[in-house]
């Protein structure tokens, strides 16, 4: 018989999509996982696509735009495609769609800037979220993160570009005014090691920028709250208001503060004891200050794991801290962890301290921008352009970019 | 829209080869529509991230513009495979410094296999004690994988299950077995009674 030989030197049709997705979710019988099986073995593409999803189960949806985003390339290819292509119909209600979005911007064109601010304001429904929000990442997941390429990271350099320039509208006292929360927080974090300290850094206050040549006020942010530079990134100086000092524990395993003295009689027991890995737990007390300048050093340096891993220290202490949501938010981008980045510029987003809230629209937007979602993007970028700050130039060239 | 055969029906060949004569990259798009999940699968078992997997597929598909004009391509199915793995392993290449995988890549120089081979086996009248001689002839793992999997018809969990080998080497046995198969049956032919 002929059929064993067709079986294992046939070649087979290639899987389909409805295939794939009955094999991955596991509801198959035994025999029919094998016909599809033998059919995978005889198609060697089928089957490097079965462990494609194999992998990643929820991917098969990631396919459903995908028709669509390349009937739109194939369109742009290819200008004399003619009427008959049932993507037309797509392409018709497109342009539908844009006219009746080009309507309305121009409707809101002249609203009251509290729309926006409103918009600002007010949490996004489920249904427009593009980014799921995610757990925070494993301190072993974060080393374990691959940057993403040097081109396109926020670095340190391009965040000392980017910012806006900013002046201070507060006085020490009026911090308190935001209702922030001071926690007082006891973590035993094994992973953190014991800082270094150093030496005091001072806080300058910054004056009014005055080579800044923007006319319009709105060009120079007016923060809420005081700010200070550390390596001429700004921050928020929150040293007025946390007076908690940020607790670390370090695992010391040379048992330098036990006892030296130890009677004959116990030293086996001593020496089993400090053979069985028996660490004394050492507890340093360091200013917020001295902590949030080691993490932007190591900012600075591009080490964005260690930088997050501090920005995080600092989140448990004061979850409500921009510095760190705001510096967090880079490093997450720069770890290739989208979501999570747009999360934390979101909370930058939220906090009544305003001080980062133009920077960090601008970079959720230009995350939205690089990751294709172009509608998303979009309507971020009138945003920002309608607000008319410090990036609406730069947002208007971005859009004009993205509406070629 | 298309006048003749409906879109299902076309091979490969022929949509290539109308795609030569017209330049209507409407043809193309059907071979997207046939392919588009099997290249997106691909992608997602090397790159691992959907956002990657779907650029590559517009990116691959993009080129396919270009290539398919110029290439004689006589299976389309397995040069696509082929492509996307390149493509894949470039990508690796250019923006991972390290990559978990890259041993296992950079080995495998990926060459255009011809399935012409196996499908000539195939086509010989093949007797059934041949077939039977040959798989004897196996070492013993690649045998018993073989025979539960392609006699007995069972499924990749229970010849896992059975034989005690984990998935990867079920399925690795397999495809070394059936090349040795191939291999005593074309070249060892008359000693195989």
């Amino acid at each position: 018989m002929n059929s064993l030989g067709n079986k294992i030197f046939g070649s087979s049709d290639p899987l389909s999509r409805e295939e794939l997705e009955a094999y991955s979710s596991g509801q198959l019988s035994p025999e029919e996982m094998h016909a599809l099986e033998e059919r995978m073995a005889a198609d060697p593409f089928s089957a490097d696509a079965a462990d494609g999803f194999a992998a990643d189960p929820t991917a098969f949806a990631a396919l459903d735009g995908l028709q669509a985003q390349f009937q739109e390339q194939l369109a742009q290819a290819a200008p004399t495609s003619s009427s008959f292509w049932t993507t037309s119909k797509l392409l018709i209600s497109g342009a539908v769609m844009l006219g009746a979005g080009v309507g309305i911007y121009f409707l809101l064109q002249n609203p009251e800037s509290s729309e926006i601010a409103e918009a600002q304001n007010t949490p996004n429904t489920v249904e427009e979220i593009d980014f799921t929000p995610e757990p925070e990442l494993t301190i072993a997941e974060i080393d374990a993160a691959e940057p993403i390429a040097e081109e396109e990271q926020f670095t340190y350099e391009v965040a000392l570009e980017t910012q806006a320039p900013t002046t201070s509208t507060a006085t020490s006292s009026s911090i308190s005014h935001l209702e922030l929360e001071d926690v007082n927080v006891t973590i035993v974090d094994y992973d953190t090691i014991a800082f270094d300290p150093v030496e005091e850094m001072e806080f300058i206050e910054q004056e009014t920028v005055e080579e800044v040549e923007a006319t319009t006020p709105t060009k120079v942010v007016q923060s809420n709250v005081m700010i200070a530079y550390i390596i001429d990134l700004k921050v928020v100086d929150y040293s007025d208001f946390y007076k908690t000092r940020i607790e670390l524990y370090k695992l010391d395993y040379t048992h330098s503060q036990r006892f030296e003295h130890v009677d004959a009689q116990y030293e086996t027991s001593v020496q089993q004891a400090e053979n069985r890995e028996d660490p004394d737990i050492i507890t340093t007390y360091v200013p917020y200050a001295d902590f949030l300048e080691s993490a932007m050093k190591k900012f600075n340096q591009n080490d964005f794991g260690a930088a997050l891993k501090d920005y995080r220290t600092i989140l448990k202490f004061f979850p409500n801290d921009a510095n760190a949501h705001f510096y967090g938010g880079l490093c997450y981008f720069n770890l290739g962890k989208n979501n999570k980045a747009v999360e934390y510029f979101d909370k930058v987003l939220e906090n009544r301290i305003n001080t980062f809230d133009q920077e960090a629209l601008w970079y959720k937007t230009l995350i939205y921008i690089k990751r294709g979602h172009k509608k998303k993007a979009t309507d971020l970028l009138e945003q920002i352009i309608a607000e008319n700050g410090f990036y609406a130039e730069r947002a208007q060239e971005e859009l004009e970019k993205l509406t070629k | 829209m298309f006048k003749a055969k409906n879109n299902a029906s076309r091979s490969d060949l022929e949509l290539i080869q109308d795609y030569q004569r017209s330049g209507d990259n409407r043809h193309v798009g059907v071979l997207f529509e046939r392919y588009n999940h099997l290249v997106f699968g691909v992608c997602m078992k090397y790159l691992k991230n959907q956002e990657e997997s779907k650029d590559a597929v517009i990116k691959i598909f993009e080129k396919l513009l270009d290539d398919l004009k110029t290439n004689e391509i006589s299976n389309f199915k397995s040069w696509l495979h082929t492509v996307t793995r390149n493509h894949c392993l470039m990508f690796i290449r250019k923006h991972k410094k390290q990559w978990e995988r890259e041993q296992d890549l950079e080995s495998a120089e990926y060459k255009l296999e011809s399935e012409d081979e196996m499908a000539a086996v195939q086509a010989k009248e093949l007797e059934l004690t041949q077939l039977e001689k040959a798989i004897q002839l196996l070492k013993p793992e690649q045998r018993s994988v073989i025979e539960l999997f392609y006699i007995q018809q069972k499924c990749y969990n229970d010849v896992a299950e059975i034989t005690g080998f984990t998935m990867k080497q079920v399925k690795s046995y397999i495809q070394n077995g059936k090349r040795n198969l191939k291999i005593i049956l074309t070249t060892k032919n008359e000693l195989v009674r």
